[in-house]
């Protein structure tokens, strides 16, 4: 299981109403194992992706956003990253950012624990956990 | 008067996922498993036939001692 790690801007981002987890376009951006990303990071602009020349769409469906006896949860899709016509990557990390927000504010990131290549052809499904949602706030 | 007031906490989760991968499978993979050899066996001493008029769908495999592959 890849564990997730929040970014610790994204708190402050979210309390300040630059992310509406409901509504706002959510995306993932892959980064190679040399250019880890860490909590620090705010922005997009402070990580350095792969090229997506050949990768099929990056952006992430919301199934739910809701609460329940004072318990929020966000719930996505799963997600099929494709390579079509060549090569995607290599890369190891799996970052959640919203492509709404004014900067694009970074939500937070999976490790897939080391370096892959998806040949033209391969994919890789990201598997959001469809019952504990993405990440809750109590 | 005063009101003291407590801070409110609020915990934010982050939950666990999974990746699956899907390969491409190659038809060299193919002839290793057709062979039932390791991915390591001499490929020069096999070569793998498909016969396409072959009415029984069948596949042939052959020995080929110059280390050559057939099509």
């Amino acid at each position: 299981m890849a564990t997730f790690t929040k970014f610790n801007s994204f708190v402050e981002a979210l309390a300040e109403q630059l992310h509406n987890l409901g509504s706002d376009q959510l995306k993932i951006a892959l980064t190679a194992a040399a250019n880890v990303p860490v909590a620090t990071n705010t922005i997009l602009a402070n990580l350095t992706q792969i090229s997506y020349t050949y990768c099929s769409t990056r952006n992430l469906t919301i199934s739910t956003s809701a609460q329940t006896s004072g318990t929020y949860k966000l719930v996505l899709a799963d997600l099929t990253l494709t390579a079509s016509g060549g090569v995607v990557g290599p890369f190891r990390y799996v970052v959640i950012y919203n492509d709404t927000a004014s900067n694009d504010e970074l939500i937070g990131f999976y490790d897939y624990g080391s370096e892959v290549t998806l040949a033209d052809g391969e994919s890789l499904t990201i598997n959001f956990d469809g019952t504990n949602g993405v990440l809750t706030l109590a | 008067m005063a009101l003291d007031c407590e801070k409110g906490t609020f915990v934010l989760t982050g939950v666990a996922i999974t990746f699956n991968r899907t390969y491409v499978i190659k038809p060299e993979c193919c002839a290793y498993s057709l062979l039932g050899q390791n991915a390591n066996f001499p490929r020069r001493y096999v070569s793998v036939q498909v016969e396409a008029s072959d009415p029984s769908g069948s596949w042939s495999e052959t020995s080929d001692p110059s280390g050559s592959w057939s099509e």
